[in-house]
């Protein structure tokens, strides 16, 4: 209630304008103003009435015309009026009720109204003006009625006591004024400056990328810090926000506690400054908005300074530094991917170029039948297909450690984690899963054609070389090979190579034929030739012995491959086939049915130990190159005398190209024959 | 390479679903090369550019082409015709559109306008040098075969 | 001649600490300890200069003693340099919140050695 009469008051005094502290100085005159004009038509007003019924009707008039003046003077200053019209013509009103009373038998009155003077026109008027109109006011009051200064009555001291105090008030209040006008200058002056100076500050910390803040001993946030703050922080209205609780998200709670204690010693300064920067937990970490969970890498430090007033705040500055971080973690992962470039590549170097391009062949050769087994569309289950990548992977893996490409097995070992994941996890592969083992696979094919690329320039010097080279790396390949298998085997076995023609494995399907033979020879040493005492029983050497030969007839290569073993154990064979449910009882005698089942898939990759271990029998694996090379295979086979296989293939230039899908049908002619053809 | 192939699978997938009405079903990638003989009749390549480059080809023999053609204008074809080239190419165009919106925003890639190619064993220029492309094969209308074959070097070296 | 009491439950690092601190040429007498109680022992026999801590020792931790160190009146301005192997973030605080003057995460840096003592005006 109070507040609404201020208010209605204050709205009153100031015509009708709110407080506007930019001005002041001109409301405060003006309601002095109006509180003149109202206060003097109050009084007045009803005066001039009491004069006029007294008889003083010319007084009395006069005074009820000023009071009007007032009054209307008052009300036209709610619509705008200038002020300095509204002064002047009330003032001047005043002057001449003054001037007039003054002449007439009201000069008490008249002297007492005028001592009223100086004050108002001082106030109300500006100072030049209102001092020049004070003296004229003051020299009239003196010299209007300057006889009465020698009559002796009232008047005279009245008159006398009137000027004086006139001349005091005058002064006084020109003083008054005057000493106003200038520490309200001073005020100016010094508000300007700071404004100006607060304008700078501002100006720089809104320009700021750093955030600087103040944090007094509790960790309280200041008002004053800058707008870069708000940005690093994620937030709007931090002042007065506990520091240490915007935090919440980005450090446990007891890291928290040990961050209390921190700012504690910063503002006891307990120790210098070096040691407390080092003890700063939050030197660098990592920053988690609360509520959007974003995360930054800020850098911070902190310092105490104490204000003016004594109390001690903690300077706190905040950088945004997760760019940087991003950037050095790129570089140190870019750095760490040529390293190990630098790595696989002098892996690669300190290779044997020949068996180098040994493995590369085979490698390339696993490749494809991965992709193989992917692009199949018969109905092997995901396990099954999952299971025969992950084997022809783990070959490579082999081969690429024994050569020392530790970083290409490392890709492959990480391959086969992959195939394992997917086939351990309960659920039928889905798309994603699959499609991202191919572009895996793509990868590994990638990192193979580096290493072509490497020998494709080593060989690039030594042509001529390379192709000798070539046979001979095949022949050894087929040497160890039956050394390997028969030390394994326990078997003491010969080989000889009685011929083999230059251009058909340098530019003949060396990989398959070599597939095909080691196949064959694996076969032969493990089922064919019989181990040091059965031989000696059977009347045959201790060392059995495998023949080879390659020869380029008539645009077809021509395999031959004997060995003096104990041929085609097809007893063995029946039995095992009547075990795996793949022949009536009836047909157990049935040779050339043996001889089919031999080649099939299911005998060849079922697990049959003892009798065919390892990747199957692998004949079906031969029956397929050979289909797929268009070619045809033979087999001669004597009991107790031994077993010649006999394979050809339509010589094709660039038949290394051949990418095409292995399985199908039977298309291969296979026969057979019981005679003794082998010496 | 693989997260710019999701999006379109799912947009393929989907344009299938609502606007020919029929379930795309993935099978097994696998590795092919640029220059494999193949016996797709028609197929439509979407290049894009930017921080990676490469195509996407969808390939089709040509019953699906005419099913789809067929489903789109309400006449059954018997060959490929201009407007089963057409059907197609819509087909094609609202997955690139599609699927332009999600790479484009997400990766810094630019798709162009698909492009038609048929014949049978039609060559299908691959840009970029990788010899190899990831082929994606897919069973459609139950009984047909739709390729979605894709070939994508990075630029930027990711 | 000053005395210098070196607590670390390993021999190799007592020398380590010591060949670091001989290097700089500030005349002293080194006493060792293998734990914090028997560093305490030690203070109590000898006068004893400036202390190296470290902070994972059996019997007594690191940190243990220097609260122990610094409750003792006699001892308040004893200097303890803290010389361990602990480096999280938080370490140093709660170290210098238990009273350390100083902290240097092993291995020593001679040069940060050097400006460490240095600070304390032996």
């Amino acid at each position: 209630m109070v507040k609404e009469i201020r208010n209605i008051l204050l709205k009153g005094l100031l015509s009708g304008s709110s407080v506007d502290p930019l001005v002041l100085d001109e409301q405060i005159r003006r309601i002095l103003f109006n509180i003149l004009l109202l206060s003097g038509g109050i009084v007045m007003g009803p005066l001039g009435v009491y004069h006029i019924y007294q008889g003083r009707t010319v007084f009395g008039v006069v005074a009820i015309v000023i009071t009007a003046v007032f009054i209307l003077v008052y009300l036209l200053s709610f619509f705008k009026i200038p002020f300095f019209i509204l002064s002047l013509v009330s003032l001047l009103s005043f002057m001449i009720l003054c001037g007039f009373s003054l002449h007439t038998d009201f000069f008490i009155i008249g002297m007492l109204l005028s001592l009223l003077f100086p004050i108002v026109l001082l106030i109300e008027l500006n100072t030049k003006l209102g001092v020049i109109l004070s003296i004229l006011m003051g020299c009239y009051i003196v010299f209007a009625r300057f006889p009465s200064f020698f009559t002796p009555g009232l008047e005279q001291d009245f008159h006398i006591a009137g000027s004086a105090l006139y001349i005091v008030i005058l002064v006084l209040t020109f003083f008054q004024v005057v000493t106003k006008n200038y520490r309200d200058s001073m005020i100016t002056n010094i508000n300007n400056r700071l404004t100006a100076e607060h304008e700078q500050m501002t100006a720089m910390k809104d320009n700021l990328k750093t955030g600087i803040f103040l944090m007094d001993t509790d960790c309280i946030i200041q008002p004053q810090y800058s707008n870069a703050l708000k940005t690093i922080m994620g937030l709007d209205d931090l002042e007065d926000s506990d520091f240490i609780t915007l935090l919440s998200s980005s450090v446990t709670e007891r890291e928290r506690s040990a961050l209390r204690s921190f700012f504690n010693m910063v503002v006891r300064h307990t120790h210098d400054a070096s040691t407390l920067e080092e003890a700063n937990p939050l030197s660098q970490f990592t920053y988690i908005h609360t509520k959007t969970l974003e995360a930054k890498t800020l850098r911070c430090s902190f310092s105490a300074i104490v204000g003016e007033s004594g109390a001690t705040f903690i300077l706190g500055t905040i950088d945004d530094i997760s760019k940087e971080i991003e950037l050095e973690q790129q570089l140190s992962e870019e750095d760490a991917k040529r390293q190990s470039e630098m790595n696989a590549l002098f892996e690669v170097i300190h290779v044997d170029p020949r068996v180098l391009i040994d493995f590369i062949e085979d490698t390339e050769y696993e490749f494809l039948h991965i992709n193989n087994t992917l692009k199949n569309d018969d109905k092997a289950t995901s396990e099954q297909i999952l299971k025969e990548i992950s084997r022809s992977v783990h070959a490579i893996k082999s081969n690429a450690l024994i050569l020392g490409l530790n970083s290409y097995s490392k890709q492959l070992h990480a391959y086969e984690d992959e195939i394992k994941k997917i086939r351990d996890s309960e659920t039928e592969p889905e798309l994603d899963g699959l499609l991202h083992l191919t572009f895996h696979l793509e990868n590994l094919m990638q990192t193979n054609d580096e290493f072509k690329s490497v020998i494709d320039k080593i060989s690039a010097f030594s042509e001529n070389a390379t192709r000798k080279e070539e046979t001979k790396v095949f022949a050894e390949l087929l040497e160890r090979t039956v050394e390997r298998t028969a030390e394994a085997k326990n078997k003491s076995v010969n080989f000889t190579i009685n011929a083999i023609d230059d251009k058909a494995i340098t530019m003949g399907p060396r990989r398959m034929i070599k597939e095909i033979l080691l196949q064959l020879i694996r076969n032969a040493v493990t089922h064919g030739i019989e181990s040091p005492e059965e031989r000696k029983k059977a009347g045959k050497d201790e060392t059995g012995s495998i023949i080879l030969s390659i020869t380029l007839n008539d645009n077809n290569i021509e395999v031959i491959l004997d060995d003096d073993g104990m041929g085609i154990n097809y007893a063995a064979v029946a039995e095992h086939a009547e075990k795996l449910n793949l022949i009536a009882s009836n047909e157990k005698t049935n040779r050339s049915k043996l001889l089919q089942l031999l080649f099939s898939d299911t005998f060849s990759t079922a697990k049959i130990v003892d009798m065919y271990a390892g990747r199957g029998a692998g004949l079906s694996v031969v029956k397929r190159i050979v289909t797929e090379l268009h070619g045809t295979l033979k087999v001669k086979t004597k009991d107790r005398i031994g077993v010649r296989w006999t394979i050809i293939i339509p010589f094709e230039l660039d038949t290394e190209s051949i990418e095409g899908s292995i399985g199908g049908n039977i298309e291969g002619n296979i026969e057979e024959s019981t005679e003794v053809t082998i010496q | 390479m693989e997260k710019y192939i999701h999006p379109f699978i799912t947009v393929c997938e989907d344009v299938f679903r609502d606007f020919v009405g029929t379930k795309l079903t993935a099978e097994r990638p696998y590795i092919s090369s640029r220059n494999e003989e193949h016996e797709w009749e028609i197929s439509a390549i979407i290049g894009f550019t930017g921080e990676a480059r490469g195509a996407v080809v969808i390939s089709m023999k040509k019953e699906p082409a005419l099913k789809i053609t067929d489903i789109l204008t309400g006449h059954a074809h018997t060959d490929i015709d201009n407007e089963v080239i057409d059907a197609t190419g819509e087909i094609v165009n609202i997955i690139a559109g599609n699927a332009k919106r999600g790479l484009e925003e997400t990766f810094k890639l630019i798709i162009s306008l698909p492009t038609i190619v048929r014949g049978k064993n039609h060559r299908i220029t691959w840009p970029g040098e990788s010899t190899r492309i990831i082929a994606i094969p897919f069973k459609i209308f139950e009984s047909d075969s739709l390729c979605l074959s894709v070939a994508i070097e990075s630029i930027t070296g990711a | 001649m000053k005395n210098v009491l070196v607590v670390d439950d390993s021999q190799i690092m007592r020398n380590i600490v010591k060949n670091s601190f001989a290097a700089l040429d500030i005349p002293c007498r080194f006493l060792e300890a293998t734990n914090g109680k028997d560093a305490l022992n030690q203070l109590e026999e000898n006068k004893i200069d400036l202390v190296l801590l470290d902070w994972n020792m059996p019997k007594l931790s690191g940190i243990e003693f220097l609260k122990r160190v610094r409750d003792d009146e006699r001892y308040t301005q004893l200097p303890v340099i803290m010389v361990t192997s602990e480096a999280a973030k938080y370490n140093v605080v709660e170290a210098l919140q238990a009273g350390a003057t100083d902290y240097i995460i092993k291995p020593v840096n001679e040069q940060k050695f050097r400006e460490k003592i240095s600070k304390i005006k032996l």
